[in-house]
């Protein structure tokens, strides 16, 4: 036995013995009275809330977006003025606040179909904090995009979210397509079996995006200075499709109320981050939206009143690297109609073809709509319109 | 080695001597078959002009009390060695030499080389018809046919070398020309025991071992057993050292009406050190003793005869006769257990349970720490607590523990009177001391010494030893992921000692060899800590003790997160004690220092980092009088302690724009006076009852606290066997660990009461009943209890515990209650020794702030984190032969609560948990067995160093105990829930351990 394997047994033994494991237990099918109240108030933009309401845990996704709690939700300012949020789907209220005053303390008042009324606590506006140097960084295997945020005056907590888009393509661009179902004989016939694709249906460039999950939060609070540098926005393995071509994230930024960030630190990490040998006990803590007719039921949530602001970002493929290696990549068609695949010219001089390869235009070969149909990764041919290159 | 219960063992109640009944030629004896006078020294006592002789067949000693009386065969393990006709025969395998054959050696001197002769005879049978020098051919119906039986001698002689007996065979002219040898200088009695004084022996200013003395075996040594006798004879005491022996005490007269103050010490015989926590008391178990630390006892007891018994874990039993003539001093020597898992685990025996007035104690020795099997092999002294009844603890790695349902803060741990706290290395895997150097370990559950305060549901008082008096010898110890080393011995010869301990871990070396996948790599985590002891005995009545202790953690798992946290201990403690009375004044003073820091984001952010660190500093003086007034033994003191707590410090690290800042110093005294009566009565009955004066002064902002508390406790006794207690005490604390996690976290703060945080109050009522049954065999104890405690602290939602300057606002008090029963029942003698244990308890919490809804489960009373309603032990040895034992360790017990998630819901694009009431559900039971071998060195006595060992494995079974649940979403819409075990499979282990 190595010296080396020794060492790593003896490790193992002793140090990874500690593991985690799935568990569950049962819970009883409760009910719940408390709702969920979800977003700020965004001064200067639209603002959107979504009502919604608590299911027992492990209640399939699919079930916990059939109801919704519907009444109607103003916001109020200080001021006096108030505006109406208008219902769109699934529990999401609009409120055209994009004209709302960014000064005085906004607060939002719920009023349910059956008459509970909640209201959340005054909040002063907090005003936009600056982002600056976004940027992207490789790290090992990695790339981090970061930025800093410097907030106005008084504002010591931020909060970000982003919403990623990128382009990508399929590994080959085919120059003819396969005619599927025709007759046994017509297939002796290549002429008949493949013809050139039109000119809808160049499907190797796609865009995809999507919006982020988690919030990123910060405190500069105890510092000399509100700000926070290196602010990790997103990391992306280096072999991820997302930066093999052009990737574009829009990042936005608030400043939060120390209390609202604090609340929503606290429920992001009872939700993530519980069950370590030194974890808080886990608890729910209280948001700044109460019930005024019935103080025994709880709304859960914490309505700030924000202004946001947003950067963007593009990366080019120079992170990228391929997550496989081109030599182990074999180039296995599509099954045929019948389930079998066909490999008759799967071999080139008993080499396997390649995805990254370039077939000879002299030869036919079989490819899977993987390879060539950037759609099947999960992508669209829908391209931004502010998309910056003539890709399409 | 010493045998168990062997003063139950007369000379001459030995088993019936083998006889052999067929005609032939020669005899079974050594030489003679005549039964020649000779001196035996046999159990600790020595017979002498005694008709003795040697069976060379079965290797027997036969002993006849009378020449007319039936011979028997003496216990041979209980022979040391005895003379005949001038020629000494030794047992050597009395001596601990294991590999020596059964039976007798002769000493003899091979030009200068000691030589051991032993001599055997084969019984053999040959066919033959003949007469002749052999035998006498006889009909052997065995055979059927005529058979020559006979004795053949052998005689086999060895010499030793390194502590083993090896065979030599020397030439016919060697061995003619060896001589018998005497035994070595040092090793005679100096007093003989005649027939006639067999029935009483009153020896004076003499000194009598009961064993060879460490070195025998080298010729030109004094040993040090020998010069630790002749020290206590020039300083004229009356050592007793023989079991079946009695002693006669003090001038006819010398009494006070017929009460006679029997005085003395306690000594070990190898050592000289004095032995403390023996309990000493007479026949009737209604007067006793127990030595204090300079081993010390005193006995009122009516003249006349009396047996007085010795009893100890680690030393074996002395039974002593004595005649009580007057007032007088008896100095004992006691010779310690060679194999510690002989011994029995749990000190607070049941027949010291009958004697004392107080209750709930446990007391442990660092030998029973060693044997009882933990993770990795290290013996670990908090792991052994938790073994205990109505001790628990939330999980494998944490380093705190719970009594009787009280938290992890309200227990006093003190080290040598320096309060340690943080108990735990490597977060909680490893407790903060060191068996190497620790002696008496001694856990208050409840009755409370008045002596104690400062926190409200336990004391575990520890203590280290002191140096051996003798010679300098050590120790070291290799385990899987930790090293320890020990050195002590005299600085100034009888005067001065030392003992030197410490320990280090190369864990942080091998998680520098973990792949990087493992999760693992590039992580840190080590400790190390240091203790060292110095005694010193001005005289007699005075001695000072200082003692040190440092230790350091510092782990990283994650990034550029980094963990440290460090002990500091020092104590001076002087002790002055008049021999001739139970009077003593003890005085100690000592600084102790606890701190801790995080340092994070030094690599990554570079605005943010930051460097956080809390400290505990206190400075204490103590002095305490005991004075013993007829019945009465009344105990005062007083106490004060300076505490200087840095609450929370945060410094920028390099040029992060952290801005260093400091929470308020909070500074306080707290001075308490104490006093205390133990009634000893005459009759079945016995009073502890004790008034603490407790009291705080908090400066900045001032405040002043003033608790009296109470300590009362008493026990009846109608059988020697069978007591019945009950007791009640109040305890007070100022100082408050501040967390809101289930085990003690590195980075937990500690605050004291003042404005915000209110004293911690509790009070404790509880009663049992103690039966020792089976001759002394079984104690079986069964305890009860409810405690009450105010002013706990709990804490609200999202609570910020550090660098918060407004702590008070995040923190609830609460209001709790615990209460339940433990039954125990002890096995302290025989192969199998241990104890099982199984308590049913309750703790609950309840919020006393009056927040309405907004209370902690609305107000209601809920589970504490620790409230573990059954809870089952077991803890064993079974000792195979001296040297090999099997070590187990069974413990069950119920999950503890926990808080875990009931509800889900959107809140942005993630799902959200919506938690249940605060710990109103269960983590899985807990279930864990472990079994070790245990191999102790051989007793070769010139052996430079003696080598044991442990092989053992932890978690036998492999369960996966959970440490905690949790649920996690992990920033998708799925909720799964996750177990954390700790130690999710078998640990197998090897400790290795060498004395030298």
């Amino acid at each position: 036995m190595k010296k080396s394997t020794l060492i790593y047994l003896v490790s193992l033994l002793t140090l990874v013995s500690g593991c985690i494991y799935p568990f569950s237990v049962e819970h009883g099918e409760g009910e719940f009275s408390d709702i969920v109240v979800s977003g700020n108030i965004l001064i200067g933009e639209t603002t959107r809330i979504t009502l919604g309401y608590v299911y027992p845990v492990g209640t399939p996704p699919s079930e916990m977006r059939r109801q919704y709690p519907t009444g109607t939700l103003t916001v109020e300012s200080d001021s006096g003025l108030s505006w109406k949020g208008s219902y769109q789907y699934r529990g999401l209220y609009t409120f055209d606040t994009s004209e709302a005053p960014a000064e005085g303390s906004y607060r939002l008042r719920i009023t349910l179909d059956d008459g509970t009324e909640y209201l959340s606590e005054w909040s002063a506006v907090c005003s936009a904090p600056q982002i600056s140097n976004l940027r992207a960084m490789q790290a090992a295997d990695v790339v981090q995009v970061v930025m800093d945020i410097k907030g106005g005056e008084g504002q010591w907590s931020f909060r970000w979210d982003y919403t990623q888009t990128w382009e990508y393509h399929a590994d080959f661009r085919p120059d003819l397509m396969f005619i599927p179902g025709l007759p046994e004989k017509d297939r002796e016939d290549p002429s008949k079996i493949y013809r050139l694709p039109e000119a809808d249906e160049d499907y190797y460039y796609c865009w995809s995006s999507a919006a982020s999950v988690e919030p990123g939060l910060a405190s500069a609070e105890g510092q000399s200075i509100n700000e926070i540098h290196n602010a990790e926005v997103i990391t992306i393995p280096c072999t991820d499709v997302r930066i093999s071509h052009l990737y574009c994230i829009d990042v936005t930024a608030s400043s939060l109320s120390a209390t609202g960030r604090a609340w929503q630190q606290h429920l992001k990490d009872v939700s993530n981050d519980t069950g370590s040998l030194f974890s808080p006990t886990p608890s729910d803590m209280e948001g700044n939206i109460k019930c005024t007719t019935d103080p025994s039921l709880t709304a859960i949530g914490y309505i700030d009143a924000v202004c946001r602001t947003q950067s963007r970002l593009f990366i080019g493929p120079q992170f990228y690297r391929r997550g496989y290696n081109p030599d182990d990549w074999i180039f296995i068609p599509d099954p045929d109609e019948d389930g079998f695949y066909n490999f008759d010219n799967l071999f080139i001089n008993n080499s396997p073809v390649r995805c990254n390869g370039t077939p000879s235009k002299t030869n036919v070969y079989w490819g899977p709509k993987r390879c060539t149909d950037c759609r099947a990764s999960g992508g669209s041919k829908a391209k931004p319109d502010w998309w910056p290159n003539n890709d399409k | 080695m010493g045998p168990v219960c062997a003063a139950q063992t007369p000379l001459f109640r030995g088993r019936t001597m083998t006889e052999y009944n067929f005609p032939f030629n020669g005899h079974y004896f050594w030489n003679t078959p005549e039964y020649s006078s000779g001196t035996v020294f046999f159990n600790g006592a020595q017979y002498q002009a005694e008709f003795i002789n040697i069976n060379a067949h079965t290797q027997e000693l036969l002993v006849k009390e009378t020449a007319a009386s039936v011979p028997v065969a003496a216990e041979r393990s209980l022979t040391a060695w005895i003379n005949i006709d001038g020629t000494n025969y030794v047992n050597l395998r009395y001596y601990g030499v294991e590999d020596a054959p059964e039976g007798f050696f002769i000493p003899l001197d091979d030009s200068g080389r000691r030589v051991w002769l032993r001599r055997s005879k084969q019984f053999l049978r040959e066919p033959g018809d003949h007469n002749g020098p052999k035998g006498i051919g006889y009909e052997d119906p065995n055979y059927r046919e005529k058979v020559i039986a006979y004795f053949r001698i052998k005689d086999c002689y060895y010499t030793e070398k390194r502590g083993r007996l090896k065979q030599i065979h020397p030439g016919r002219a060697r061995r003619d020309a060896m001589t018998p040898a005497p035994l070595p200088s040092g090793s005679a009695p100096d007093a003989l025991v005649s027939k006639e004084l067999r029935r009483t022996a009153t020896i004076r200013s003499s000194a009598i071992s009961n064993s060879l003395p460490a070195g025998w075996f080298s010729r030109d040594t004094v040993s040090n057993e020998r010069k630790a006798l002749l020290a206590a004879i020039e300083q004229e005491a009356m050592i007793a050292s023989y079991r079946n022996k009695t002693y006669e005490i003090g001038h006819p007269g010398a009494t006070d009406n017929g009460i006679a103050k029997i005085t003395g010490k306690v000594l070990d015989v190898a050592s000289g050190e004095p032995v403390t926590g023996v309990l000493v008391s007479d026949k009737s178990g209604r007067y006793y003793s127990i030595t204090d630390p300079q081993g010390r006892y005193e006995l009122e007891l009516p003249a006349g005869d009396n047996l007085l018994t010795f009893r100890d874990y680690s030393m074996e039993d002395m039974d002593i006769h004595v005649i009580i003539r007057g007032s007088g001093s008896l100095d004992i020597m006691m010779r310690e257990k060679v194999t510690a898992l002989q011994s029995a685990y749990v000190t607070a025996n049941g027949m010291a349970d009958h004697r004392r007035a107080g209750m709930g104690l446990e007391k442990l020795s660092s030998n029973i720490v060693t044997h009882v099997p933990s993770a990795f092999g290290e013996g670990d002294v908090i792991k052994t607590v938790l073994t205990l009844p109505g001790v628990k603890s939330v999980g494998e790695a944490s380093s705190g523990f719970n009594v009787r349902g009280g938290s992890s803060d309200q227990n006093l741990i003190l080290l040598d009177g320096g309060t340690i706290y943080n108990p735990g290395h490597l977060f909680g895997v490893f407790s903060a001391f060191n068996t190497d150097v620790v002696g008496d370990i001694e856990l208050y559950k409840s009755s409370i010494p008045v002596r104690y305060g400062g926190r409200i549901s336990s004391v575990l008082d520890i203590s280290t030893r002191e140096g051996n008096a003798e010679r300098i010898h050590g120790s070291l110890g290799l385990g899987i992921l930790t090293s320890h080393l020990a050195l002590e011995g005299p600085l100034v010869k009888g005067k001065t000692t030392f003992v030197l301990g410490g320990r280090t871990t190369y864990s942080d070396w091998l998680l520098k060899r973990i792949p990087r996948n493992s999760g693992y790599a590039g992580g840190k985590a080590s400790f190390s800590d240091i203790n060292l002891g110095v005694t010193h005995h001005f005289d007699e009545t005075n001695s000072l003790k200082i003692n040190g202790y440092w230790s350091r953690d510092a782990f990283s798992f994650r990034g550029d997160t980094t963990f440290r946290y460090s002990n500091l201990d020092f104590a001076a403690k002087w002790t002055h004690k008049q021999p001739d009375h139970d009077n003593s004044l003890t005085v100690s003073a000592g600084y102790d220092q606890y701190s801790n820091t995080l340092e994070r984001g030094y690599d990554t952010d570079p605005l943010g980092a930051f460097s956080l660190s809390t400290r505990v500093r206190q400075g204490f003086v103590r002095a305490g009088v005991v004075q013993r007034l007829g019945q009465h033994s009344i105990s005062w003191g007083v106490d004060g302690v300076f505490y200087a707590l840095s609450p929370g410090s945060l410094a920028p690290i390099n040029e992060s724009a952290v801005v260093a800042r400091a929470l308020q110093l909070e500074s306080a005294l707290e001075p308490s006076l104490y006093v205390g009566d133990l009634w000893q009565t005459a009759g079945p009955f016995s009073f502890d009852a004790g008034v603490r004066l407790s009291s705080f002064l908090a400066f900045s902002p001032s405040k002043f606290y003033f608790n009296p508390e109470f300590r009362l406790s008493g026990k009846y006794s109608p059988l020697a066997n069978l007591s019945f207690k009950a007791g009640i005490n109040s305890m007070t604390q100022y100082i408050h660990l501040i967390s809101n996690t289930s085990a003690i976290s590195p980075m937990d703060t500690w605050r004291l009461s003042g404005a915000g945080i209110a004293p911690q109050k509790g009070w404790q009522a509880a009663a049992g009943v103690y039966w020792t049954v089976f001759g002394n065999a079984l104690d079986i104890s069964l305890e009860g209890y409810y405690k009450g405690m105010t002013d706990c602290l709990d804490y609200k939602s999202g609570a910020v515990l550090s660098m918060n300057e407004n702590l008070a606002d995040d923190l609830v008090r609460t209001r709790g209650k615990a209460y339940g029963v433990e039954l125990m029942l002890r096995k302290q003698t025989g192969r199998l020794t241990g104890w099982l244990s199984y308590t049913w308890s309750r703790s609950l919490l309840r919020e006393m702030e009056g927040r309405g809804p907004q209370a902690i489960n609305g107000g209601a009373w809920y589970n504490a984190p620790h409230d573990k309603p059954h809870d089952l032990k077991l803890v064993g040895n079974y000792k195979f032969t001296h040297r090999y034992s099997i070590s187990f360790n069974l413990d069950y017990s119920i999950g503890r609560p926990v808080t875990i998630p009931v509800g889900q819901y959107y809140y942005g694009n993630a799902v959200r948990l919506m938690y249940s009431m605060r710990n109103a559900y269960r983590i899985p039971d807990y279930f864990r067995l472990d079994l070790a071998l245990n191999i102790e060195p051989g007793h070769y006595l010139k052996a430079l160093t003696h080598m044991s060992a442990t092989i053992g494995c932890y978690n036998v079974t492999g369960r996966k105990n959970a440490y905690s649940v949790f649920y996690s979403t992990s920033g998708g819409n799925t909720v799964n829930g996750y177990m954390v075990s700790v130690f999710a499979t078998q640990i197998p282990y090897v400790s290795l351990n060498l004395k030298f």
